[in-house]
This record gives C-alpha cells, structure tokens and sequence, in this order.
C-alpha cells in the first residue's frame, strides 16, 4: 500500500555535516524564546532530521503483525516528546537521547492500542505449545502432524488446537517476548542466498511478472524466498520449514502476512 | 473442554459487525468419526467483507481437522479459502452474500466452492497472481459463471502423506 521509495532503502548517512548542523539546531533551541519562528523552525528542522531514525526503529519490529507506516506514526510521536524533553546539557546525543522514548511509544502501541482484536494469554500460551509440539511430531514421524495427533500430544481438544491455530495466523506476531528473527538485516537466510538467483526462472512466463517485481522487492528476504518456494517451485509448507530454519507455522504465518502485502500493492486486473 | 463434538467457529468476537449483518451456518450435527466416514457438507452463507473471511477460514480448517489433514496442508487450504474469497470479493459488491460450501466426500477429499454475484460476472484471468497462488495451495482450482454468478471451485487432499491412527 505504501508508495514510498521502499522501506528497505537506507537513507543518508549521518555525516559530520549534519552533526554539526543538529548542534547549531540544539543551541537555538536552548537559546530562542519557545514562542519565537528561529525556536519552531528549528524544532521542525530537528524532527525531520531525526524521521530515518524512527523508520529504522518501526522496521525492528516488523513481522509483528502492525503495518510499519502505523508504526512510524506512533514513532514520530516519540520523536517528537524527545524534541520538547531533550536537554543538551546532559551531555548525550540527541538520538541517544531519542531512541528509547521512540521505542517506548512503539511498544506502547502494541501494547495499548495495536491488537484490533486482544488476544487472551490463554491462546498465545497455546500457540506456542501448539508450535513447539508441531516441531517435536514433525521430527518424530516425518510428517507434518494432524490436529487430532496434536490435541492428543497436548492433552487439549482439537477445538483448542484449531483456535490456537487461527490466533497464531492472525496476531501471534504480535507479541513482543517472541524471538522474531527481524533483524534489520536479512543475514538470518544465508542458507536461501543461492535460491535469489532462481527469482527470475521462476517467474518466467508469468504475465504480471513486472508489476509483481517490484512488489516482491519490498519482501524482506525471507519473505520474498517463502513466496517463491511455496507458490512457484511447489515446496510444502513443511519443507520450507526446514529448508529455512524456522517452525511451520511461523512459515504459514509469514506466507499469509505476504500474500497480504503483495495483494494489498498488486494493481493486477485479476478479471 | 467438554465440548468435543460441537464445532466452534468464531472463538472471538467479529470485526464490528453492521446490524444488517447476517451470517448463516449450516454444520452436519454429526460425530466426528461418522462425519468422516460418511462424507458431510458444510455451508456457509456470509456477507461478502472480508470481516467474515475468520468464518471461512475457521469452517475450512475445522473440516480439514475432521479429515485428518496434517498441519501443513490444513494451512494451505486456510490460505487458498481466504486467497480464493478474496479473490472473489475483489469484485463483488459488500452489499451481498457470498456462499462457501465446503464438501468431503469421505475419501479424505476436499470440495470447496466459494461463490457470488460479481460485478462483471466473469470468471478470474487464469494467469493472474492470485490463480497462481490457489494452483500452488490446492489440488485443482476451476472457475464458471452462471447467471453473473461466479464460482471458484478448488479440490484439495490430504497429500501425499498417509495418516491412518
């Protein structure tokens, strides 16, 4: 949905150049009456500056399940009580001083106001039962469990395991204590660097490979490499599983967030 | 919990649901091991938002649990019910109904048809991304229109892996 230039460029690069300028920025700040147009201006110029940082920050807590504009957006807020907080007499970098009131109102969103539906302690409990157990059969017979197998393992009904499943499709990403692998790099796929290569086979002769391109580049890596295996060389949810070193149900969770986001950008007719 | 036989399909409460809204359900009352013998048929009259689609979703799931579907693929056919309505819905106006019905015939297959009166009345391009994503996701994906009724039909299996318990 977004049309910015991508969430995954990286912006300039903090040069000595706007060191100097955020401290000429600070120094009127400090100086200025509040009320006067050099305060607010500098206020503004300081804001903006800091906006790539509060892009860097929302990205951390991407693959939780809330879309990353939201998360700039409650960011900014963070940004901007650091601006009116911030005293240059204490001695730190202004960012240093930004960064945790900025991941603080990030993590206050999920907290407060992020689940569009709440999700009880009770399910989020089970998913991850129901996550590891899935792992734990798997390994044990070869095959991906059935629902009955794992209310059996568990000792729960099968309702409960169907209940889990959908909680843990829809919003378990959302919970903060889970070791989400979103680093802000895409190191954690080495093992799928060798199947970038292939992106291009395998979207050959598909009509709408264009529009999807671009679409797909906006994927985090991992991402982009489940869609492939999954929907173009017809891997089972399982075997992405272990091809890719994470459990089934974060891949079946990240290939509905993705298809989610590739149709969401899709302009395709698809009639 | 004391409930074994009883399906239960909206464990929470729905995205803020107008007072127009209707949802009806149509559930065999039959035990689990009957049902999946016996073949049984599920269906589901929604209203055509996406708000409904955790209903599709969960019907699907829950008669892939009843078939013994292992848990790959009973995401897959999760993932193809909600690409598949969606697909639909792209052009159906939110003002109707949409019907999925859901069909095991007790061979551990799986009919599946989602279906509503669209806009243009015809069926989706076959080259199109999401007829892509539905071929990987399912056995066979097919699609007709009647009377600017457009269904999408997809059959899906248990795949390749066995379970007898």
């Amino acid at each position: 949905m977004s049309t910015a230039a991508g969430p995954r460029k990286r912006k300039t690069s903090w040069t000595e150049e706007s060191r100097a300028r955020e401290k000429i920025l600070l120094e009127t700040m400090d100086t200025a009456p509040k009320e006067s147009a050099a305060f607010a201006t500098a206020r503004d110029e300081l804001i903006t500056m800091h906006i790539p940082l509060v892009e860097h920050l929302a990205r951390r807590f991407r693959d939780r399940g809330e879309p990353h504009d939201d998360l700039v957006q409650v960011g900014m807020v963070g940004l901007i009580k650091s601006a009116d907080r911030f005293d240059s007499g204490r001695g730190v970098e202004f960012s240093t001083y930004a960064t945790p009131t900025i991941v603080g109102e990030i993590k206050r969103h999920f907290r407060d106001r992020g689940w569009s539906i709440r999700v009880p302690r009770r399910l989020q409990e089970m998913r991850q039962h129901i996550s590891r157990a899935t792992a734990d059969l798997s390994q044990e017979s070869g095959h991906s469990p059935t629902v009955a197998e794992l209310a059996a393992h568990l000792g729960i009904s099968q309702e409960e395991v169907l209940e889990g499943l959908e909680s843990a499709q829809a919003y378990s990403t959302l919970s903060l204590d889970s070791t989400s692998s979103s680093g802000d790099d895409d190191s954690d796929s080495t093992s799928l660097t060798d199947t970038l290569g292939d992106e291009d086979v395998a979207l050959e002769g598909v009509e709408y490979r264009e529009s999807l391109k671009p679409l797909l580049a906006q994927l985090s890596e991992r991402e982009r490499n489940i869609i492939m295996m999954r929907f173009f060389k017809n891997m089972t949810q399982a075997q992405i599983a272990e091809e890719v070193g994470v459990s089934q149900m974060h891949v079946s969770r990240l290939l509905s967030k993705a298809l989610t986001e590739l149709r969401a950008g899709l302009t395709e007719d698809a009639f | 919990m004391g409930r074994a036989n009883t399906t239960t399909i909206a464990a929470w409460e729905m995205p803020s649901p107008g007072a127009t809204d209707s949802v009806a359900l149509a559930i065999p009352l039959i035990s689990r091991k009957d049902a999946a013998l016996s073949g049984s048929t599920v269906r589901l009259e929604l209203p055509a938002t996406s708000g409904y689609l955790v209903l599709a979703r969960a019907a699907a799931a829950a008669m892939c649990a009843q078939l013994d579907y292992p848990l790959d693929r009973l995401e897959d056919v999760k993932l193809a019910v909600d690409e598949g309505c969606t697909l639909l819905l792209s052009d159906t106006d939110p003002d109707q109904m949409m019907t999925l019905v859901l069909n095991q015939d007790g061979t551990g297959r799986m009919q599946i048809s989602m279906a509503a009166t669209t806009r243009q009345g015809k069926p989706p391009k076959k080259p199109s991304f999401a007829w892509t994503v539905l071929s990987a996701l399912v056995d066979r994906v097919s699609a007709n229109t009647h009377n600017g009724r457009l269904t999408i039909s997809l059959e899906a299996s248990r795949g390749d892996v066995s379970v007898t318990s």
